[in-house]
């Protein structure tokens, strides 16, 4: 009995100075974000700058729209990148072997007829056929045997002839200026060779003309707590890494990449679920090892729009998801850590990630049980109890808190007093059940991993709340 | 209760509350805002039609407003009127006390409120001497700030001139203002653009050259040939793009050496800009570039070729024949 108890108090601190710690350098990126965000408001007082979606020189971008079963919003989707704010836009939309009505809605909708086109094979699966539109001469659509996303996405590196390449999901909706504001780290910089933008959750969101009009926080309760955790993983996970230089992770829903650097690289990995940071990490890693300088930023102003899982099933099978991408981008990468000649991306970033995301669910579950039996016993006092919810969640809550004001600060028009108050209900409920709720999908999706499961699991889409057009639409409406 | 967490509980209980009066701060001050921008732009309606038809309307609804708001309205009016009704918004900018706030802000020791002084300057037109010292500011943002706004109020020569100083900021992004302000400017920035080129001092040339490619002037093109043999890959990708669909025979000479580019990304791009003059006898020099050793080359080879018809895609078709390299194109 004495044994149990020695164990479960070992468990108790080790979990209360492991949460501490991760606390802290939460704390310590969105401090590094709120310095980002305040250089940014400088920024902001230049009142045009160079502006993309007038300039000459803007470079070529291929928007890569890879689509597995996405008949409810693949329209939608090509209706708003067919009119986004930037003046040499290529679409590129790869039917990845759908079983729905995608090829269909996409034939119907931009009245698209079978062509012939030349496709530089890196991908393994089979292209079936081509299609392009008279209406739309920059729109192409590819349908491909089923391969998987990165399959998809390196059919579509295939055809793009855009110096600039951007990942976009067939679920997202992308503000009209986001490729243009998404471009400027390109031209700012030669060596920046990927640039990601905000995410936020669609699900509350108006849409017409297949634009966001009205940009609210979902009155779900499942969605509006993804809503704070998007705003939290973005202001710290990003912004946060953006001023130490280590962005490893560009969103797999609306990432820029530079097309030469994608494609010296291999294109994306078909071996992970997690190809979205695995290439980063791979075109960064190649980048150090002929000494070149290779960029990764994060833009905070970009806004694309992706519908969030409003099921425990859907949400509980990303998660999973997203917890073995994260595993299998550290493993076969795992000869960089703690080795200088990465740099900071080997010494500090990527030992980060593996034990502050991917390590802490089991701290976090071990922590609970520990906590849990050690009350039982008596092992553990109620005021150790009390500190490691302290530590745990309130220094997890302040970090929402803080990457919301920063949010509100950038972008006060999204911030609503009604929505602010949603945000706050989601912020307490968040760490009263749907956070554990996580911890066991992400040790789900480790033990999954360590299996080799490399499925996606489904997610069942609602589409959008689409309000009747202002105008004419070019396409008709779903 | 432990030390530890006696500091948890008293910097929880202290930042929480501090947090949520921040937040609750920038929403009720955006909340004012929004009404104030209705009034705003209710203003700046009424001052346009009294522009337009001479009236004087919107003098009493101006004053009305707070003096932030009220530089504001003139500040958008100024970027969208011609240069006679932007005299009538300095008469009315002096009278309401905008033109003294921009001209003390301008001497602010707060970066901000210089950058914000530019802005409201854009009615007074920039012609004081501490608006013209703010090209020479510590802050790029405010240098950046003064290239834009110097390019706004005037598109003459003599801005070219002051606004191609800082074509060798060290800042890129006011570099890339200073490019997109000499490439805005037209036939009036062209000399400027062809002195730049002819410098030598590299980073303004690359300045130069941004602004280049959105000029379309021959002569400039000539200029910037000389530039194919810069060390800087970069600098020799953006000469591609300037001389891009290339009409005369020397600039055309140019851009296929740049084909045998040591640089891929240079050679990939000399053949995209080569393929825009549509000359299906440029395939010729395109051609040899589908054997390239580098793939992104060889798929820009193609779709160059591709670009110049059916001899280009004949080309293209024998190439995929005859190699066997999984990374070459195929008809699909």
């Amino acid at each position: 009995m004495n044994a149990l108890r020695a164990i479960l108090l070992v468990v108790d601190r080790f979990a209360l100075g492991f949460f501490l710690v991760a606390g802290c350098a939460q704390l310590v990126l969105i401090a590094s974000a709120s310095r980002r965000v305040r250089h940014r408001m400088q920024r902001e007082l230049l009142p045009v700058g160079l502006d993309p979606q007038r300039s000459a020189i803007c470079p070529r971008v291929t928007a890569l729209v890879p689509a597995h079963d996405e008949g409810a919003v693949i329209a939608n989707t090509v209706q708003s990148l067919l009119t986004m704010e930037y003046p040499n836009l290529e679409i590129v939309v790869i039917n990845d072997g759908s079983t729905d009505d995608t090829l269909r809605t996409l034939v119907d909708a931009f009245a698209l007829r079978p062509v012939e086109r030349l496709v530089a094979t890196q991908a393994s699966a089979t292209v079936k056929r081509i299609y392009a539109s008279a209406e739309f001469p920059d729109l192409l659509v590819i349908d491909a045997d089923n391969g998987g996303k990165a399959n998809a996405l390196n059919i579509g590196l295939g055809l793009a002839t855009g110096e600039l390449v951007c990942a976009i999901d067939a679920d997202t909706l992308i503000d009209p200026r986001a490729i243009g504001q998404l471009v400027q780290p390109f031209l700012d910089d030669p060596s920046v060779i990927a640039a990601g933008g905000t995410i936020r959750p669609a699900n509350g969101c108006t849409v017409r003309n297949s634009r966001v009009v009205d940009d609210r926080t979902p009155r779900g309760l499942l969605a509006s707590i993804q809503d704070v955790e998007y705003v939290r993983a973005f202001v710290h996970g990003r912004l946060g890494w953006n001023r130490l230089g280590g962005n490893i992770i560009i969103s797999g829903a609306f990432g820029l990449f530079r097309a030469t650097a994608l494609r010296n690289a291999g294109g994306f990995s078909s071996d992970t679920v997690g190809e979205d940071m695995e290439i980063v990490l791979r075109m960064r890693r190649q980048a150090r090892m002929r000494h070149e300088a290779a960029q990764v930023w994060f833009v905070p102003d970009p806004i694309a729009w992706t519908e969030v899982p409003e099921t425990l099933r859907s949400l509980g099978h990303q998660r999973d998801r997203w917890q073995r991408g994260l595993l299998d981008s550290l493993r076969m990468h795992r000869d960089m850590f703690f080795r200088p000649r990465y740099g900071a991306m080997g010494m500090v970033v990527m030992p980060y990630f593996a034990i502050f995301e991917l390590a802490s669910p089991i701290v976090e579950a071990l922590g609970i049980v520990a906590i849990t039996l050690g009350i039982v016993t008596g092992a553990v006092g109620w005021g150790q109890a009390f500190a490691f919810l302290l530590v745990a969640y309130g220094l997890s809550f302040i970090a929402a808190l803080w990457a919301m004001l920063l949010d509100a600060w950038v972008e006060p028009s999204r911030v609503r007093s009604s929505d602010a108050g949603r945000r706050l209900r989601a912020m307490v409920l968040e760490q009263c059940g749907y956070r554990q709720l996580t911890v066991y999908w992400r040790l789900r999706g480790l033990a999954k991993a360590l299996r080799g499961d490399q499925r996606w699991g489904t997610q069942h889409r609602q589409g959008y709340t689409e309000l009747a057009p202002s105008a004419p639409a070019p396409a008709p409406a779903r | 209760m432990s030390p530890l967490l006696a500091l948890l509980v008293l910097s929880e209980v202290l930042v929480a509350p501090a947090l949520l009066v921040l937040l609750a701060t920038v929403v009720i001050r955006h909340r004012r805002d929004q009404g104030m921008r209705a009034r705003t732009e209710r203003v700046e309606a009424t001052l346009l039609s009294d522009l337009l038809h001479g009236t004087s309307t919107a003098a009493a609804m101006l004053a009305e407003l707070p003096l932030r708001w009220r530089t504001k309205a003139l500040t958008t009016l100024a970027t969208s009127v011609g240069t006679s009704e932007r005299a009538t918004l300095r008469t009315i900018a002096d009278e309401c006390g905008v033109s003294a706030l921009a001209h003390a802000r301008l001497r602010s020791r707060r970066a901000v409120a210089r950058v914000a002084a530019l802005r409201a300057m854009t009615p007074l037109e920039i012609q004081d001497p501490d608006g013209v010292a703010l090209l020479d500011d510590s802050r790029a943002s405010v240098r950046g700030a003064a290239v834009w706004w110097m390019a706004i109020a005037h598109h003459d020569a003599n801005a070219a001139a002051r606004i191609a100083d800082r074509a060798d900021d060290d800042d890129p992004h006011v570099r890339h203002i200073v490019a997109e302000a000499l490439s805005a400017g037209g036939a009036t920035a062209a000399p400027t653009v062809a002195r730049l080129l002819a410098t030598g001092a590299p980073t303004a040339q690359r300045t130069a050259l941004l602004a280049a490619v959105g000029l379309h002037d021959p002569e400039i093109a000539d200029a910037a040939r000389a530039l194919r043999t810069d060390p800087d890959a970069t600098v020799r990708a953006t000469v591609a793009r300037v001389l891009a669909g290339a009409t005369t025979p020397s600039t055309h000479a140019a851009l296929t050496a740049l084909l045998e580019d040591i640089d891929p990304e240079v050679r990939a791009i000399a053949a995209l800009c080569l393929s825009q003059g549509h000359r299906s006898k440029d395939a010729l020099h395109i051609g040899p570039l589908l054997h390239d050793p580098v793939d992104s080359v060889r798929i820009a080879a193609s779709r160059a070729l591709l670009a110049l018809g059916p001899i280009g895609e004949l080309a293209v078709r024998a190439t995929a024949r005859t190699i066997a390299d999984a990374n070459t194109v195929h008809a699909a």
